[in-house]
C-alpha cells in the first residue's frame, strides 16, 4: 500500500470527485504503476480517497491510499510526470495497512483571505463560544443550522483567517461559512481560499494527517 | 483571470471551459500563425470528435503554428460571459477568438448552425464574411456538414471539403505567408481557391428562378473533394488530449478505414467517404500500442463506417491481443452489421447490450434502401448473441423511407417479437430480455441515391410513430423516436441553399441556439424566421426533379450523379445492389484515388 498526499489547485480544482478518481486511474496506468484491481464483474483500481470536497476549492492537503507494491521513493516523481496540470503528488509512503482516510480525517483547515476583513476583528472574535446560525440552500431546500459546534478555531491576522472546521460526517462547507461572513460584513472581495490541512482526532486532540508519512 | 474564476463558480461543469488536459502541447512556443479549432457543441461532444483530435495535433506539431480549441459554451456560461463582458476565449491560453489568425469551425450537422452564430456573437465577430476585413480572423468551415455548405456559405471565408489533414495545413501556411505582407483577403482567397478541396463562396454567385429553384451557379467551377490517397501513411495522433471530465466517447479511437462498400441508399457518409482505403494491421497495432501508452485509457474503439467489413478484423484483434501493452485493453466494436456479428470478441466487454440497425421492418423495404440484411441474418445474429449471454438488445430503424407502407412499419413489431422468442429459446441467464427500439425519421441527404426524395408530412410520420408506440407498449421494451419538427428543419437545411443564411441569422437573433437539444429547440421561432425572410420550408422538403440544379452540384465527391440516380431507379423496383467488395460497380470514386474495396477477405 502507498499513501499519498496531493494538491489540486488552479483549474484542476474544477474536476469533480468521480472524475478525479478516473484521472488518477489513467495517471497510474500511464506511469506503469501496477495497482491492484477489485474482484467481480466490474473490476476497478483499488484507490481510497479522503472525503470529496466541493467543486472549485483549491487544496494542498488531499490524501489517497493505493493498493500497490510500488516503491514510495519513486512514486512522487513518476506520478507527477504523468499527471495533468493542477494536480501534484506532494509526498508518498509505503504502509502495510490502509489508514482509511475517508473514515479518520474529519477535520479540515482553510486559509481564507477577504479584502477588508481586518476591520471586522471584533465580529470574528465574537463568533467563538456562541451559536452561529447560518441559513443556506441545500439541494433546492432552504435550511438553517447552528454551525458553532463544527468550528474548532478561527484565527485572524489582518484580512486572513485560518479556520479549522469539522469536515467529516458533520461538515461546515467553506463556501457556506464565507457567504455568511460576506453577508454579515457586506464585504465582497474574496481574494483567496485554500484548504491547507486535514486532521484526525485522537484522545480529543487534532493530529495532522501528515504524521502518517513520518517514520 | 479572477473574473473567470468567479464565473466558473456559477456554472454547471466548469471543467468544460478550463483546459489543462494531459498531453496539452507546448503553448509557450514562439509562433507565426495561430489557429483556433471551434466545435459548435459542448465540450463532452466536441472532445469525442476524431477529426478535431487529428487536426489539433497536426497543427500543433508544426514549429511555427499554435492551435487551440474553443467549444460552444452551454447557455449558462454564455450568459455569464455576456453579463461580465468577457469575449469567448480559447481553452488553452484563454485568448479571445477575435485575436486568432484563423478559426476552423467544424460543421457536424444541420442543427448546429445557430450554435455557430452563438459562438461568433459571443466572440464579437460579425457573422457575414463580407462584413469582415483583414483585421478579423479568417473563418474556415469543414467537416461532414461541408458536403452541402450552402445554407451557411455566407458566413464563411472558405470551406475545406473532404479530408483536411493536408489541406488545412496548406491553407494555414499560405495565410502565414500573406500575413507577412500587405495583403487583401480577396488576393489570399484567390490563391487559396487553387488548393484541392477549397471552396470560396464569394467566388461563386448563385442566381434563382422565380419559383426558387437554382438557375445557375456562376464561375462554373467544380470543387473536387480532397482525400488522403495513402491512408496507411497519413499522420494519426498518438498523444491526443485526455479530458479531465467524462466525455461521450471516453476512450482511444483507432480509425480502421474510410469509405464503405455496402451502398445503403440513404447513407451520405458511405457514399461521400469513398474511395475505400484501409489501414494495415501492422500500423493499427502500432498505433494502438502508442495510444494506450500515452493516454492511459483501457478501452479502445475500432472505428469505421462498418467495422465488420474490415477485411482482416480477426487478424487485427489477435494482433492487438498479442501485443504486450494492449493485451488487457477492452475493445469496442461499434457499427457492426447484423450479418457480421462477432460474438467471440465481444464476450470480454462488460457491456451486455448489443446494437443492430436493420433500419426497415420488411425485407421489401430493406431491399429498397439496399440494406442487404435478411431475416435469417437477423435470426442467426440474435441467436449467437443470446447464446453468448447477451440479455439486452438495441435495434435501430427508420421511418419515412421512400415507398414505405404501414405494413413495412408493422413488420418492425414482428422483429421485436422475433427477438423475444429467440431469447426465450437461447437465453443463458435468468435475466429478462431488455429491448430498446430507436426510431429515427428519414431525412433525404445530398450525395445519396435518395437525394431527390421528399421528406414525409407530419401526419404520415406521426401515424407510423403511433403504430409503433402502441405496438411496443410491452414490458422491458423501450421506444424512442425523433421530434417531427426537429427532423423537418434538419431536412430543410440538409438540402438548403444560400438563401437560408438569412433565416439562420433571424432565428438566432430571435433566440434560437443549441437546436439539436430538445430542451432549447424553439420551432415556432424558426417558422417565423422563414416567414420574415419570405421563404417557404415546403420548397426544400418536396420531391426534386432530376433536371433541377441542386445546391451541392458544384462539388465532386467522386461518386457520380449517374450512379446515384441509377441506384434510386433500382430502389423503386425493389432491386438491390451488391456489396462492391464482390466486384467494382464503377460508382466513380476511384477517379479520386485507388479504391481497395475489393481487397480479398482472408
Amino acid at each position: 500500500m502507498i499513501i499519498m498526499k496531493y494538491s489540486k489547485t488552479g483549474f484542476a480544482s474544477y474536476i469533480p470527485h468521480l472524475d478525479t478518481l478516473r484521472v488518477f486511474m489513467r495517471t497510474l496506468t500511464r506511469a506503469n504503476i501496477e495497482v491492484e484491481y477489485s474482484e467481480g464483474f466490474n473490476p476497478h483500481m483499488c484507490l481510497y480517497f479522503s472525503n470529496p470536497i466541493p467543486l472549485g476549492l483549491n487544496t494542498i492537503a488531499e490524501y489517497c491510499a493505493i493498493s500497490t507494491e510500488f516503491e514510495a521513493a519513486d512514486f512522487v516523481k513518476e506520478f507527477n510526470k504523468f499527471c495533468p496540470q493542477g494536480l501534484q503528488c506532494l509526498k508518498a509512503k509505503n504502509l502495510k495497512k490502509n489508514p482509511n482516510f475517508a473514515n479518520i480525517l474529519s477535520v479540515s483547515e482553510y486559509k481564507i483571505e477577504i479584502e477588508g476583513l481586518n476591520n471586522f476583528s471584533s465580529l470574528i472574535s465574537g463568533l467563538k463560544n456562541k451559536p452561529f446560525i447560518i441559513s443556506y440552500n441545500s439541494k433546492g431546500q432552504n435550511k438553517s443550522k447552528d454551525f458553532a459546534p463544527l468550528i474548532y478555531s478561527i484565527i485572524q491576522t489582518g484580512d486572513n483567517l485560518t479556520c479549522v472546521f469539522s469536515s467529516g460526517a458533520e461538515n461546515l462547507r467553506h463556501d457556506i461559512f464565507i457567504s455568511e461572513i460576506l453577508r454579515l460584513t457586506s464585504l465582497t472581495n474574496v481574494k483567496e481560499v485554500l484548504k491547507t490541512a486535514q486532521y484526525f482526532k485522537e484522545n480529543n486532540q487534532l493530529i495532522n494527517a501528515d504524521i502518517l508519512f513520518e517514520n | 483571470m479572477d473574473k473567470l474564476n468567479k464565473i466558473l463558480q456559477n456554472v454547471n461543469k466548469p471543467a468544460r471551459y478550463t483546459g489543462g488536459e494531459y498531453n496539452t502541447p507546448k503553448m509557450d512556443k514562439p509562433f507565426s500563425a495561430s489557429v483556433c479549432l471551434c466545435f459548435p457543441d459542448i465540450y463532452e461532444v466536441a472532445m469525442s470528435n476524431l477529426g478535431l483530435k487529428i487536426l489539433y495535433n497536426i497543427l500543433n506539431n508544426q514549429k511555427n503554428i499554435i492551435c487551440e480549441r474553443c467549444f460552444a459554451p452551454f447557455p449558462d456560461m454564455g450568459q455569464q460571459l455576456k453579463e461580465n463582458d468577457i469575449p469567448l476565449f480559447s481553452l488553452e491560453r484563454k485568448v479571445p477568438l477575435k485575436k486568432f489568425d484563423i478559426l476552423g469551425i467544424s460543421l457536424q450537422y444541420e442543427m448546429c448552425y445557430t450554435s455557430i452564430l452563438y459562438m461568433m456573437s459571443l466572440a464579437k465577430i460579425p457573422f457575414y464574411a463580407a462584413c469582415r476585413d483583414e483585421s478579423y480572423p479568417l473563418i474556415i468551415g469543414g467537416g461532414p456538414g461541408s458536403l452541402n455548405p450552402e445554407p451557411v456559405a455566407d458566413f464563411f471565408d472558405l470551406f475545406i471539403i473532404g479530408e483536411a489533414e493536408e489541406n488545412l495545413l496548406e491553407v494555414v501556411n499560405l495565410y502565414e505567408k500573406y500575413k507577412k505582407t500587405e495583403f487583401t483577403k480577396t488576393e489570399f482567397l484567390k490563391q487559396a481557391a487553387k488548393i484541392t478541396g477549397v471552396y470560396v463562396p464569394q467566388f461563386a454567385k448563385v442566381s434563382y428562378f422565380p419559383d426558387g429553384k437554382i438557375e445557375k451557379t456562376e464561375s462554373g467551377y467544380k470543387i473536387q473533394k480532397s482525400i488522403i490517397k495513402d491512408l496507411d501513411n497519413v499522420y494519426y495522433p498518438v498523444s491526443p488530449l485526455v479530458p479531465n471530465i467524462e466525455i461521450v466517447h471516453d476512450r482511444n479511437v483507432l480509425e480502421l478505414f474510410r469509405g464503405c462498400t455496402r451502398g445503403c441508399r440513404f447513407c451520405q457518409a458511405g457514399m461521400a467517404s469513398r474511395p475505400v482505403r484501409y489501414k494495415s494491421v501492422r500500423n493499427l497495432t502500432n498505433l494502438c500500442e502508442q495510444l494506450s501508452k500515452n493516454t492511459g485509457y483501457l478501452e479502445t474503439s475500432l472505428s469505421s463506417l462498418s467495422t465488420g467489413d474490415y477485411p482482416q478484423l480477426k487478424e487485427l484483434i489477435d494482433s492487438i491481443k498479442n501485443n504486450d501493452y494492449c493485451k488487457n485493453l477492452k475493445l469496442q466494436l461499434p457499427s457492426l452489421r447484423a450479418d457480421s456479428f462477432l460474438g467471440e470478441y465481444l464476450s470480454e466487454s462488460r457491456k451486455s447490450s448489443l446494437t443492430f440497425a436493420p433500419e426497415a421492418g420488411s425485407q421489401r423495404l430493406r431491399d429498397v434502401i439496399n440494406k442487404n440484411i435478411t431475416k435469417d441474418d437477423i435470426i442467426s445474429c440474435l441467436t449467437a448473441a443470446f447464446e453468448k449471454g447477451f440479455s439486452s438488445v438495441k435495434l435501430y430503424f427508420m421511418i419515412g423511407l421512400p415507398t414505405e407502407t404501414e405494413q413495412d412499419v408493422k413488420e418492425i413489431l414482428e422483429i421485436v417479437n422475433l427477438a423475444k422468442s429467440l431469447y426465450k429459446k437461447y437465453k443463458k441467464s435468468k435475466k429478462e430480455l431488455k429491448i430498446t427500439v430507436s426510431i429515427s425519421t428519414f431525412v433525404p441527404k445530398p450525395f445519396t441515391p435518395f437525394q431527390y426524395e421528399k421528406f414525409n408530412e407530419k401526419s404520415q410520420i406521426e401515424r407510423m410513430q403511433e403504430i409503433l408506440r402502441s405496438g411496443l407498449k410491452q414490458k422491458n421494451v423501450s421506444f424512442s423516436y425523433n421530434d417531427y419538427n426537429l427532423s423537418r428543419l434538419e431536412a430543410v437545411f440538409s438540402r438548403g441553399d444560400r438563401r437560408l443564411s438569412k433565416v439562420i441569422e433571424t432565428a438566432f437573433n430571435d433566440g434560437c441556439k443549441f437546436d439539436g437539444w430538445l430542451e432549447f429547440f424553439k420551432y415556432p421561432l424558426w417558422e417565423k424566421a422563414f416567414e420574415k425572410n419570405g421563404l417557404n420550408m415546403e420548397f426544400y422538403l418536396q420531391e426534386k426533379s432530376e433536371e433541377e440544379i441542386l445546391p451541392w452540384d458544384f462539388i465532386d465527391i467522386g461518386v457520380t450523379k449517374n450512379f446515384l440516380t441509377t441506384e434510386c431507379q433500382k430502389a423503386k423496383l425493389n432491386k438491390t445492389t451488391n456489396n462492391c467488395q464482390n466486384g467494382c460497380l464503377n460508382c466513380g470514386a476511384k477517379k479520386l484515388g485507388e479504391c481497395f474495396a475489393f481487397l480479398e477477405k482472408q
